[in-house]
């Protein structure tokens, strides 16, 4: 059975952001990147699959730079058995449905694949579209925001655990299936050292936009329907106040402010 | 067909609108009056067409209802599938869905179905000469991106909360138009084997105007009745730091930040929490943000409006009590 993890490489959350100053867009070069942690999580929900079924084959999805091969192999040391790295500089502004269109394009590619999963979403642009329009461009049944997923490999299906607003549904698909997932119960794993040295020796595959069978005007920004008008500094917050004191004299303090700003 | 009509996806749930349904239609509402253009709501369920009524109180024009036993409880596919014919038969100008479980679920799906631009988590919409200027807070509210689209369905999520229900106008006219719903449209691969309900929380996080969320500073979970009573208080909702959900204090549910909920309220008070960034892109785009910390120099304490430096275990419990006192009209 052949499982397809789609990981991106983000920037690291705890670095500084700098920005152009005049495109206003993400200084990314010598920013630290990681593997995006709702990915790390769905990485570890399949690896934790891959402990019970050996004989399950990972195959890492990403869609990035060169240096997106970090996190491709951080993802091989940590058991996945082969990875696929679509890169082009055509692919750069690339939309969420670019990227689906380009990712299932690869996953068409890789063949055979039962089952796709992902991290429910990225910390960079945090859409939570793009696992959803990957399963609409395979014309594949969905099971999103799961915060566990069980694979049944003899019957061929995946029951997940989704968070809804009010209540947890509990819901199943047979394969082939596309299934998001957000954090959950376990932490993801470190990489051993075993793991490390074999990871050298596992294979990753590069594809460009024409190995896909996509064209320059079809990804990127050229090919996306969403353009940035402009970027901007939030309503500035109001004046900041710091109490010191006696808890009667601080709360005394605090309740006279959230009076004046009227909040109770 | 040209595209037209600003076109809402409506959420219901015990037999009501949920209250993001409302914002929806607050958002589609100034939208279509720019435009000149009817505001029109798809309603998706089983017996659902009482609450068309209670659409056209808070300003749609029109009701597409679409009725079968199968789209009584919410399901990817056929909720998919049914709004996707509607849309094909009746192509958008502009449409919009809450950043809600559906949202995140199918908006993608949608966008790419029909061709549109889609922008997820706005905060605000405006038209530019007939372009929707959708706002989006990214790096957890730190900057504000605006995105546009020349493809039509113009699609955005709205955040819940960001924009405020209109006034009901009871008896308000709207006209309802049955959409036929066929067996093939509510065709499901996938099959929902148990709903398991939370216990009835008085407000959901992402539903409030303000969260008392704790850290790993309030001791221990056997400290919890302090931020419960804040809460209940203050008639908040209340949330928790990674760091307690990870030592198993308190459920994922409640978590905010990076891995856990992004909540945007009015007021955010943090109790015992440091301030760590995967915490902060969680609930930084609060209006008011009240942090109580024994450390003056917590990354918390440079983000709050109001830095209390104190003890939780002894300025919260004054705090309920004078928050109470105010609450019942006392003097302080």
């Amino acid at each position: 059975m052949r499982v397809v993890v789609c990981v991106k490489h983000v920037p690291d959350t705890n670095e500084p952001k700098r920005y152009h100053p005049e495109t206003k867009t993400l200084i990314r070069d010598g920013v630290q990147s990681i593997i995006n942690p709702m990915d790390d999580y769905a990485l570890e929900q399949v690896l934790q699959w891959k402990d019970a079924q050996p004989d399950l084959e990972v195959v890492v999805l990403t869609m990035g730079p060169e240096a997106a091969k970090d996190t491709i192999k951080k993802a091989l040391a940590k058991g996945a058995d082969r990875a696929v790295l679509v890169t082009d500089p055509a692919l750069a502004g690339s939309d969420f449905q670019v990227v689906a269109r380009v990712l299932a394009a690869a996953i068409q590619k890789i063949g055979d694949v039962d089952l796709v999963v992902a991290g429910v979403r990225s910390s960079d642009s945090d859409t939570y579209q793009t696992g959803p329009a990957i399963a609409e461009y395979l014309g594949w049944p969905q099971l999103t925001q799961g915060k566990s997923a069980q694979l049944n490999v003899g019957e061929r299906y995946v029951q997940v655990e989704r968070e809804v607003e009010g209540a947890v549904e509990i819901v199943r698909g047979t394969l082939p299936v596309l299934v998001t997932i957000g954090k959950i119960g376990t932490e993801p794993r470190l990489p051993s050292f075993k793991g490390i040295m074999a990871a050298n020796k596992k294979e990753i595959q590069t594809l460009s936009v024409a190995d896909l069978g996509l064209s320059p005007s079809e990804v990127g920004a050229a090919g996306s329907k969403t353009r940035l008008v402009r970027v901007f500094d939030p309503e500035a917050r109001p004046a900041s106040v710091t109490f010191t004191g006696a808890a009667g004299e601080v709360t005394n303090k605090l309740v006279g402010y959230l009076q004046s700003e009227k909040l109770i | 067909m040209s595209h037209t009509g600003v076109w809402i996806v409506a959420e219901t749930g015990d037999n009501d609108l949920k209250p993001t349904t409302l914002e929806l239609l607050a958002a589609g509402r100034s939208l279509a009056d720019t435009l000149g253009q009817p505001l029109v709501a798809i309603l998706l369920g089983h017996e659902v067409t009482p609450l068309a009524s209670k659409l056209f109180a808070y300003g749609a024009d029109k009701v597409v209802v679409a009725e079968h036993a199968a789209l009584q409880q919410v399901r990817s596919e056929p909720y998919l599938e049914t709004i996707a014919a509607i849309l094909q038969q009746n192509p958008a100008e502009i449409l919009l869905l809450g950043h809600t479980a559906l949202g995140k679920d199918i908006a993608g799906r949608l966008a790419v179905r029909l061709g549109g631009g889609l922008t997820t988590d706005c905060t605000q919409l405006s038209l530019d000469g007939g372009e929707l200027q959708k706002v989006h807070p990214v790096f957890g509210g730190s900057l504000m991106t605006c995105t546009a689209s020349s493809a039509r369905p113009q699609m955005a999520t709205v955040r819940p909360k960001a924009f405020a229900r209109l006034a009901e106008q009871p008896g308000r006219a709207g006209e309802v138009v049955n959409f036929p719903v066929t067996d093939a449209m509510v065709q499901s691969r996938t099959a929902v084997l148990d709903v398991v309900r939370e216990a009835a929380k008085k407000i959901a996080l992402t539903d409030a105007e303000i969260i008392v969320s704790g850290g790993r500073g309030m001791g221990g979970p056997e400290n919890w009745h302090l931020i419960e009573n804040l809460a209940n208080a203050l008639g908040a909702a209340h949330g928790a730091s990674r760091a307690v959900v990870d030592a198993g204090w308190r459920p994922h549910s409640e978590q905010v930040g990076q891995t856990g909920k992004t909540v945007s309220p009015k007021v955010y008070v943090a109790c015992g929490i440091s301030g760590a960034i995967q915490h902060l892109v969680g609930m930084r785009s609060s209006k008011y943000i009240i942090a109580i910390n024994t450390d003056p120099e917590a990354p918390i304490m440079k983000v709050a409006n109001v830095a209390i430096v104190g003890d939780v275990m002894q300025v919260i419990p004054q705090l309920i009590e004078e928050v109470k006192k105010v609450k019942a009209g006392a003097p302080v």
